[in-house]
């Protein structure tokens, strides 16, 4: 009997970032960046263990709109361009690495990660959607869904709208995944009465919140966050735990700013002349990331003093903090045991991106705690649903309206930069909810322009782009994407109106915004 | 003739040719690709136009008694070129319908927007109600007269249930136009709320929340765990007096 669960969930998203209409958009890096230094890594991670043996548990939100661009043709194809891109940028790197010895062992260790990208890349035919559900199958990893575009559901009123961002994601989950999705994560963990009915609704068993959702339900948690509750639904709800959150996300006091891990603002995009990067950079020549990185934090130096990275110092330093990570959890849980009387589940849930994109040895960690979990057996890894099947009676109660956001609550997606977005999304959503239920019997081109409102729809809804308003860094973009898509809503909804469709507008919409491929309109009735 | 040809023909940029065709009302519902030959006199007339107004302008720049200097900045001032951001297209201002919407943002405070058709006959309030049981409990006014369509309240009590209403006074009567959605406001303590155990519960949730971490402020960069902790810490300091005590001194 093991004196705690650890329950690991890794919450992969992107906002669907998809611009066939130019062959060089910038915004796409953010996919190509996450796939070679978080996604590829965490499957290499996942075979080396299957490799050894090695029994685990990790639990993976993998977003829809991920979901959608790392099954999408023409993105896998534009990562196989900006992966060959860096193996040539590699080459060349090794020849200079003759002439500067400290950058060799990096060099090689990126040599090899881009081949192994290429490997994984080849093997499952361009389409790494595959590659994730092969481990879910065989049952050390569970991925659950979210909502349909990382919809914030609290910000909005509409019981049907929120039923959709619902119902796109179950149906998108089961296309993908051949199975129902067991469990959700709630874009940003955020919560409000009501929420669970739609879950219940819809065959969902359990979600997350942030510490305080379950802290501050009502009446009183028996157990704090170290127990799933239920809500009245029926709905089982896990918590985060504090203390293992900030040992990985605190900037301070993380692990990631660790001295011997890679340093992130040191990258040769902008290090080396123009003359031998410039090939390498985006068309219009601006010097920016391109994913090499040759220095290690070292200390709170300035960025021209930092030392070279090496590798194997760094994969050391996961091991060490492997280490620290599991005697504190163990520790944690002896304690928690004593004095609740119960076997403890500890929850500590994490951005994926933070894994390998910012903390470019976190996927390495990932492989060192699991490989140590195996080793002892007072802590044991496990999925929410199997932690479910063995202790099916908890308390119940309501959890609190809560986020995972800054200041707990609903600000960072309503606030002076971004409160002008609801009221053209709210009209949007009662608009479409009234063509559908006016439109059940559609058919045709009428059919086809229904369901390309609800894409336009559920774009314009992504959280993503509130966020970024609020954060401040490309905010144009999160403007332009917001209007680009109610503007198109717009204008199909007049042609729906006046019965005309312009089969040419709404054939460029479907080309360019073709998340959700086989959606249904009739979700929002 | 297609403007492209006649633009490599006078040497005159496109869209300074649709320009002026613009402004000779030749442009309908559509934009236009070709041209008549009627129109493209008309359109050679009005560049001849335009040609001699330049050079007149830049004439009466150069004379005497104008700073050569300032002649210059203007030219400098024009030839700067403009970054262009694309922010994306225009989208309605207003959708010509009725609605008062009101979302929660945090425990203490609620957004509300609204859109007004009708002509009313007085300053414009906004009126907030606290609900206790799906009832109305008391409300309160916000003046919101003027050109604003949205505005933050400030309401007292987190965990409870707000709606609200819009409408206009005259003398001293309150016009109800629109009435808005219901919503909860979150909690921001642990809930007073408990059966039996409660005492036992609340032993165990202090120590719990010391072993979580959540009252080391100082290793905290997480926003939300100081707040957390801060809200807990005036939850718990709080005497028989205040807050959750009194109802365990009740029981007793």
């Amino acid at each position: 009997m093991p004196k705690g669960y650890l329950c690991i969930v890794l919450h992969a998203h992107l906002p669907f970032v998809r611009h066939p209409e130019c062959p060089d958009f910038l915004e796409e890096d953010w996919f190509y960046e996450a796939v070679t230094e978080t996604y590829i890594p965490l499957l290499l991670v996942m075979s080396r263990l299957e490799k050894e043996g090695v029994d685990f548990r990790l639990t993976m939100s993998i977003t829809p709109p991920l979901a959608n661009m790392l099954s999408d043709s023409l993105l896998m194809q534009r990562y196989s361009k900006y992966l060959e891109n860096l193996e040539t940028l590699t080459e060349k790197e090794m020849k200079r690495s003759d002439k500067v010895p400290g950058i060799k062992p990096a060099v090689k260790m990126y040599k090899k990660r881009f081949r192994d990208c290429r490997k994984i890349l080849n093997k499952y035919g361009g389409k790494l959607i595959k590659a994730f559900r092969y481990f879910q199958d065989r049952g050390s990893l569970e991925i659950i869904t979210c909502t349909a575009t990382h919809g914030f559901l609290p910000l909005m009123p509409e019981k049907k709208d929120r039923r959709a961002q619902v119902r796109a994601a179950v149906a998108d989950y089961r296309e993908k995944f051949g199975r129902a999705p067991r469990g959700i994560w709630l874009a940003e963990c955020g919560y409000t009465g009501g929420v669970d009915d739609l879950l219940a609704e819809n065959g969902i068993r359990y979600f997350f919140t942030d510490t305080h959702g379950i802290l501050y339900g009502r009446p009183r948690p028996k157990y704090a966050v170290y127990a799933p509750v239920y809500c009245p639904s029926g709905i089982a709800v896990f918590a985060r735990d504090v203390e293992s959150s900030m040992q990985v996300w605190s900037a301070e006091c993380g692990y990631p700013g660790d001295h011997r891990y890679r340093e992130f603002y040191r990258d040769i995009g902008h290090d080396l002349p123009e003359y031998y990067i410039k090939a390498h950079l985006h068309r219009d020549g601006v010097r920016r990331n391109v994913g090499i990185k040759h220095h290690r934090i070292t200390g709170k130096v300035p960025l021209n003093k930092k030392d070279f990275y090496d590798p194997a110092a760094a994969s050391e330093a996961a091991d060490q903090h492997a280490g620290h990570f599991l005697f504190c959890r163990t520790a944690q849980c002896e304690h928690l045991k004593s004095s609740l009387g119960k076997t403890p589940v500890i929850v500590s849930p994490y951005d994926a991106e933070l894994y390998g994109h910012w903390w470019f040895e976190g996927p390495e960690f990932i492989y060192r705690l699991f490989k140590r979990l195996s080793e002892q057996s007072i802590i044991k890894s496990v999925t929410p649903s199997e932690y479910l099947k063995k202790h099916p009676g908890l308390q119940i109660l309501e959890p609190s309206p809560s986020s995972w956001g800054d200041k707990g609550y609903n600000e960072v997606w309503l606030n002076a930069s971004n409160d002008w977005i609801y009221r053209h999304l709210h009209h949007a959503a009662k608009k479409m909810i009234f063509h559908a239920e006016k439109n059940q019997k559609a058919s045709g081109l009428r059919e086809r322009a229904l369901n390309q409102m609800a894409r336009e729809l559920l774009l314009a809804e992504s959280s993503d782009w509130a966020f970024i308003m609020t954060t401040g860094t490309m905010v144009p973009y999160a403007h332009k994407r917001t209007k680009l898509h109610l503007r198109n809503f717009i204008e199909l909804e007049k042609m729906i109106e006046r019965n005309k469709i312009d089969e040419n507008y709404l054939k460029t919409c479907e080309e360019r915004n073709n998340i959700f491929p086989h959606i249904d309109f009739r979700i929002y009735i | 003739m297609r403007v492209y040809l006649l633009s490599e023909r006078l040497k005159v940029k496109v869209t300074d040719i649709l320009r002026i065709a613009d402004k000779l009302g030749m442009r309908k519902k559509y934009a236009i690709s070709s041209l008549t030959d009627t129109q493209i006199k008309k359109i050679k007339a009005e560049i001849k136009k335009q040609k001699k107004l330049k050079k007149n302008t830049a004439k009466n720049l150069h004379r005497p008694g104008h700073s050569s200097s300032s002649v210059k900045k203007k030219k400098t001032k024009a030839s700067k070129k403009k970054v262009f951001i694309d922010m994306g297209p225009a989208i309605p201002a207003k959708y010509n319908g009725e609605t008062l919407v009101i979302m929660p943002r945090d425990p203490s405070s609620i957004f509300a927007y609204w859109e007004i058709s009708r002509k009313i006959f007085g300053p414009l309030v906004l009126r907030v109600y606290e609900l206790e049981k799906s009832a109305d409990k008391y409300y309160f006014d916000i003046d919101v007269d003027g050109l604003i369509n949205n505005w933050y309240v400030k309401v007292p009590h987190p965990g409870r249930k707000y709606r609200s209403e819009m409408g206009y006074m005259t003398n001293g009567f309150f016009t109800r136009i629109l009435s808005s959605n219901i919503i909860d406001i979150p909690r921001a303590s642990v809930s007073d709320e408990a059966d039996e155990n409660w005492m036992v519960v609340k032993e165990d949730l202090r120590e719990i929340i010391k072993e979580s971490g959540l009252d080391r402020e100082s290793r905290s960069s997480l926003r939300q765990a100081q707040t957390n902790t801060r809200i807990l810490f005036e939850i718990l300091k709080k005497g028989p007096a205040g807050g959750s005590s009194s109802l365990l001194i009740k029981k007793k």
